[in-house]
């Protein structure tokens, strides 16, 4: 019988970044040298060998005649402007008795709507978890000034202060733009062009001083070459400041970077350094480095016992709190609230996966299990409560991680489910509620990205971040878009 | 290049079909060549890339018209930015970007894949089909819509189409950590959910 795990302790993870050709050549190699040993490590690859060759082997219907066609039919009046001024005639007549239709429908159907009782609505959900709403749910708005954003954050120690980071376009704009606002999100100063060279970012908030900035570029498809490094500013983004990587800017594949809540100057530094695929067929390596002098940054090196205690790169590091979460591949969390100098084990509940939220308090822990529910700690990971299960717990397509506010609201992005069951859109699990409330539409354009909220910690904006349908394109076509709706 | 008859019928309906395209007679030379160096572009693109996007797009929504209907969305865009292909080698990453974006876009406006939410019946074809093909490749597809969407581009793009980490990184708009980690998930996930544990030893 094949043992289910390696003797060795090679997660699942290592494997498949064996097979993706992602570790480094003399891990690689050993990894290949322990294969022909070790029953359950053959078993994974296998399987995934099996899975690549079942997935080739479908057969893909023929359609291309069809394609061809259609194709063909629309590029003969959308390809070229080539209408005589007959046709255009017609056409403008048309699409004016059309918009007459369109306009007289609409009035009939907000009429109608008006008269509708309060339970007949449509395009609510069906299941159980659905408010009893009495409209139709409000779209997602757009903030007019905000076309630019790629990243956005919201201040801790003032919740009414956000900022955000991005370009309007991915070519063109060589340099980041950064806004800001100082009534939660319903207006936005004019953005500022940085001296941040790049057209993708995040940007991080220092939890008590609100003027503390950090923004990370990410990679970017064309004319850009500043990905994976990082500028701070100690003045609310008038000026930045390009910082050294602990790895100098090797490091790729940024996974974390912020201020942990014990000290205000502290910072952290997540990536997969070079060589750090982890593993016990590879020496430790330091996934995480911390900053703790304040101005610039000279980054110290974190607890060696880390690199062995978590020998798998990390599925996450969530650092808004008194601690800093890690999670492996192997479900294990491990955190600390010395500044790395010190690690413990968190206790997960069963089927746990790593896939940790930490919220603004700290000692409250979101973990999202196997069975895609979760459990929450009150007491920075001691014991565990298990929330109220989503109803489409079958068949989950969660874009992104939950996100909770102060008060443990928590708000779940649903991508892709059964229309008739369990529409897509924004779910809310308020604290004690026994069932997720549908809260708003399914994003057409972005993912759920961040929620702001009140001074009391009650949540306000659910924010957006994506593309327009434009965005269909790549860039130089691409065109960001940040979006808010309703908490 | 190996070409079947069929490509070859097909080929030259095509060809006819474009010269059937916008008149030319307003145009002078210059915009003639222009327009017919577009077309070759095109052409060449559309022949190259048809076959993988569309069974991209079928794996990815499960659904034949839709991904008919997505396919020809993503050309007519590539038809509409043509010259700008023209100055860029890397047309495949561009179409798999185009329609990875088209398609999750779809089904995030609650386009359900289709056959994602049906149950594996007891008499499934799996256990009625003696050699086992059909019932294989369907309870394939059957599991890869399981998958989130963004999953699923992921194993797709790179079991199928060989994409790397970093292209499906580039492709999906997501980071090379949360490509990679998507990867690895969907695999888990594609080894949990299908249902003969036999054909993955």
């Amino acid at each position: 019988m094949t043992p289910n795990r390696c003797l060795l302790g090679i997660s699942d993870a290592t494997l498949s970044d064996w097979r993706n050709d992602l570790l480094p050549p003399d891990e690689a190699q050993r990894l290949t040298d322990h294969l022909p040993t070790c029953q359950a490590c053959q078993a994974h690859v296998i399987a995934m060998t099996r899975i690549g060759e079942l997935l080739r082997a479908q057969r893909v219907p023929h359609a291309s005649e069809v394609v061809w066609r259609s194709v063909h039919d629309s590029l003969q009046y959308k390809g070229r402007n080539t209408m005589t001024n007959l046709q255009k005639t017609l056409a403008l007549s048309g699409l004016g008795t059309a918009a007459i239709v369109v306009t007289l429908f609409a009035i009939i159907l907000v009429a109608f709507n008006g008269h509708k009782p309060a339970n007949s609505i449509t395009r609510v959900p069906t299941v159980t978890v659905v408010p009893t709403a009495t409209s139709i749910p409000a779209p997602w708005q757009t903030v007019s000034n905000l076309a630019y954003g790629k990243g956005i954050a919201f201040g801790h120690s003032d919740p009414l202060t956000g900022y955000v980071c991005g370009t309007p376009e991915g070519v063109g704009a060589t340099h980041l733009r950064f806004g800001i606002t100082h009534d939660g999100g319903h207006t936005w100063q004019a953005p500022i062009i940085t001296s941040i060279p790049g057209n993708d970012c995040h940007v991080y908030v220092n939890p008590y001083i609100i003027q503390d900035l950090v923004i990370g570029t990410r990679p970017c498809w064309k004319g850009c070459d500043n990905s994976d490094t990082y500028y701070r500013s100690l003045d609310a983004g008038l000026s930045w400041v390009p910082q050294v990587a602990p790895a100098g800017n090797e490091a790729s594949g940024l996974t974390a970077f912020g201020f942990p809540r014990w000290t205000p100057t502290a910072l952290f530094f997540m990536a997969e350094l070079p060589g750090a695929s982890g593993g016990p067929l590879s020496p430790p390596k330091h996934y995480i480095a911390v900053s703790v002098n304040g101005g610039p940054l000279a980054w110290t090196a974190t607890n060696p016992d880390f690199g062995t205690s978590i020998y798998q790169t990390p599925n996450s590091a969530n650092i808004l709190g008194t601690q800093l979460v890690v999670t492996d591949s192997n479900n294990d969390a491990l955190s600390t609230t010395d500044n790395g100098q010190s690690w413990h084990t968190i206790t997960l509940a069963d089927n746990l996966q790593a896939h940790i939220v930490t919220t603004y308090t700290g000692q409250t822990l979101l973990a999202e299990n196997s069975a895609s529910s979760y459990s929450i700690s009150h007491d920075g990971g001691q014991s565990w409560q298990t929330l109220p299960a989503f109803p489409d717990a079958g068949s989950p397509s969660f874009e992104g991680q939950a996100f909770m506010a102060p008060d443990t609201t928590i708000f779940l992005d649903y991508a892709s489910g059964n229309p008739t069951s369990t529409p897509t859109g924004i779910y809310r699990l308020a604290p004690g509620s026994p069932t997720w409330v549908w809260s708003a539409p399914a994003i057409a354009t972005g993912f759920l990205t961040a929620v702001s909220w009140d001074v009391a910690g009650h949540p306000r904006l659910l924010w957006s971040v994506g593309s327009t349908v434009d965005n269909s394109l790549p860039p130089p076509n691409d065109r960001p878009a940040i979006e808010f709706h309703s908490a | 290049m190996e070409t079947s008859p069929e490509f070859t019928h097909s080929r030259t309906r095509w060809l006819v079909m474009l010269a059937m395209l916008p008149p030319t007679s307003a145009r002078d030379d210059a915009e003639q060549a222009e327009h017919a160096a577009a077309v070759a572009v095109f052409e060449e693109i559309f022949w190259r890339f048809e076959r993988r996007i569309f069974g991209y797009l079928w794996r990815m929504t499960g659904d034949e018209q839709a991904a008919r209907d997505l396919t020809q969305e993503t050309f007519l865009r590539a038809w509409q930015h043509v010259a700008m292909l023209q100055d860029r080698p890397d047309h495949g990453a561009w179409l798999f970007r185009v329609a990875s974006n088209l398609a999750l876009t779809h089904l995030r406006r609650g386009h359900a894949p289709v056959g994602a939410a049906q149950p594996f019946a007891e008499n499934d074809p799996a256990s009625s089909d003696p050699a086992g093909r059909f019932a294989e490749r369907d309870l394939v597809r059957q599991t890869l819509l399981e998958l989130s969407p963004q999953q699923r581009a992921a194993l797709v793009l790179h079991e199928v189409y060989g994409l790397s980490c970093k292209e499906i990184g580039a492709t999906l708009g997501i980071s090379f950590d949360a490509a990679k980690m998507t990867l690895y998930r969907a695999r888990a996930q594609f080894r949990q959910q299908y249902p003969r544990e036999e054909d993955l030893r």
